[in-house]
């Protein structure tokens, strides 16, 4: 890794460690005082202001990012980790592998977000809902990237040296193909938390469900964006804080694009 | 020899053909189901707080009683007539209701297409071929733009373009009884929006392409041979290149259509992503699946596109 992109990864955890960590601190605020008179003033907490029914935005952004970033986190892992498995399973050309290409091609061509959008809808405006169908959706994805990266590999001979040593492949694909395809995977689980933030952020933004429970940053910015010219803070700090922790993983992605040419 | 030749290149479109369909065939059943499978309907949300007894009054009235396979091969059935079915709650031809949300967004995915077409692309290949500074100040703000999700670009464009500079209106709205070639102005921020998002998305592919065929030993020796640079661009970069830009732009055509819904609520335009939003949060499926099946037959007739491209291309694997 360069020293750009070291520099890039330190930023983002620093920000997603700042996200999620914020929650704790709001009780160091006093009890804010709310109501509708308030709504879209300015001042309030480092001068954000008010949400449309006079909540402070403060509080707000210090709770928006913890689920945004969580649910992202488990979509990227979930859906990189099934895709390697299937994805592994493909390249080894085993039983089934053209029905499941075939079925994986079937969801392929399925409108993610129209799906994502319904069941965050369905579920209530419930962010983890999301969860099991972006990455049911994204395995078709997913698993031809593995697919690609590890079939190569499996023709060479130390895999068959290795397959002959051991008698469980699945320890051999451990030992042998996973630290091969590692650095792959890392830059890959960057690109697919980014993606992760994009679907959940555009989902929560669009839709007209609210979770009263919980606070989301894209839901701040779609809540309080007709109020933009009384207190633009309303809608540009969640707004800033979504390109806060997204754009940094992004320029990591894009140094690592760089190296690897 | 040529007749076989031709018998065989019908049978393999025969095939190609038959496999699209059914792979469409499954994917409109998937997406069904799957909206069938989420907890609630329209019944529930008209008449959910009137009690059990009346929204399975409702359900029953709509239809919705019947089994979800019943209510498939039903609307299947009528699809191939030419029917597309009507709403559930105000009972509406939804034929009549997708045409000129339908007609607006392929008139905005037409004026996106032709500008990654003749901007963009120039724009990614001069950046990753030629290494200035203007290069690198677009590939820097490329790579800023590609970082945010797509309603943040929009509203910072609405922001900029609309409230501060007034260049452009705020809604995208053609005015009442106009279509959106009645108001051409109306298409401009979808358009714009749309246009940046996919720019930004796209220049990272075509850097990588590019900087990797640059890399290739043949273009390497056409330097060292001392060759004008542009020359080697035209003569020895680009026929290679042009199987995998191609490949790249098919890929993006499904995303214009789908994913052309954050941009088309946030600029109120009256397109197939705004009615979808509408029809999903309504729990319209008639809609959703009439609007759906369209989008997943362009879907996959652009993968098909993209992955015959790629064969010939031979460098990239088929996406079907």
């Amino acid at each position: 890794m360069t020293r750009k992109s070291k520099f890039w990864i330190s930023f983002f955890a620093f920000i997603a460690v700042v996200s999620f960590i914020s929650p704790i601190f709001i009780t160091f605020f006093d009890k804010p005082f709310t109501s509708q008179s308030m709504a879209f003033s300015s001042g309030g907490p480092f001068n954000l202001g008010y949400d449309y029914i006079g909540r402070p935005i403060l509080p707000q952004l210090m709770l928006g990012g913890r689920d945004l970033m969580l649910a992202s986190l488990l979509t990227a892992i979930l859906t990189r980790f099934l895709g390697i498995m299937v994805g592994i399973y493909l390249a080894g050309k085993k039983k089934f592998g053209k029905f499941l290409r075939f079925f994986l091609d079937v969801l392929l061509v399925v409108p993610a977000t129209v799906v994502s959008l319904a069941t965050y809808n369905a579920f209530s405006g419930s962010v983890y809902a999301v969860i099991p169908i972006s990455t049911i959706l994204s395995l078709p994805f997913t698993s031809r990237y593995y697919e690609s990266n590890v079939r190569s590999l499996f023709t060479l001979p130390f895999y068959e040296f290795a397959i002959l040593r051991e008698k469980y492949e699945i320890k051999v694909i451990i030992q042998e193909i996973i630290p091969i395809i590692s650095k792959t995977i890392l830059t890959d689980m960057s690109s697919s938390f980014i993606g992760a933030i994009y679907m959940i952020s555009s989902v929560t933004f669009i839709s007209s469900q609210t979770d009263s429970s919980s606070f989301l940053w894209p839901k701040m910015v779609s809540e309080n964006l007709s109020g933009f010219s009384l207190n633009p803070w309303a809608s540009l700090a969640p707004l800033l804080a979504i390109v806060l922790l997204s754009a940094p993983l992004s320029f990591f992605v894009d140094s690592m694009e760089i190296d690897r040419l | 020899m040529l007749k076989k030749l031709g018998q065989a290149s019908l049978g393999k479109l025969a095939l190609a053909i038959f496999k699209i369909f059914v792979i469409w065939l499954l994917a409109v059943f998937v997406l069904g189901l799957l909206m069938e499978a989420l907890p609630g309907d329209v019944a529930s949300n008209k008449v959910g707080k009137q009690g059990s007894e009346a929204v399975a009054a409702l359900r029953k009235e709509m239809g919705l009683d019947r089994p979800f396979l019943d209510r498939f091969f039903f609307w299947l059935g009528n699809f191939f007539k030419g029917d597309l079915g009507k709403t559930l709650l105000t009972k509406k031809d939804v034929g009549v209701i997708i045409k000129t949300p339908l007609i607006s967004s392929l008139s905005i995915t037409t004026i996106v297409f032709l500008g990654l077409v003749f901007v963009s692309i120039p724009l990614s290949i001069y950046c990753a071929y030629y290494k200035n500074a203007l290069s690198r100040l677009i590939s820097r703000m490329a790579v800023l733009l590609s970082s945010v999700p797509e309603f943040v670009l929009t509203i910072l464009a609405i922001m900029l373009l609309c409230m501060e500079l007034r260049l452009l209106p705020v809604l995208s709205i053609p005015g009442p009884g106009k279509t959106v070639w009645e108001n051409p102005v109306s298409m401009l921020m979808p358009s714009l929006s749309l246009w940046t998002i996919c720019t930004a998305a796209m220049f990272r592919y075509l850097r990588v392409m590019i900087e990797t065929y640059v890399n290739t030993s043949y273009v390497r020796e056409a330097f060292l041979a001392g060759l004008n640079k542009n020359k080697i661009l035209f003569i020895h970069l680009l026929p290679s290149a042009l199987p995998g830009i191609a490949q790249i732009l098919a890929s993006t055509i499904p995303y214009l259509l789908a994913g052309s819904m954050v941009v088309e609520t946030l600029t109120a335009y009256p397109g197939m992503g705004y009615t979808l939003i509408q029809a999903v949060q309504s729990r319209e499926t008639p809609v959703v699946i009439a609007i759906g099946s369209f989008l997943i037959a362009i879907t996959i007739l652009c993968y098909y596109l993209a992955d015959f491209l790629g064969k010939k291309n031979k460098n990239e694997g088929g996406i079907l």
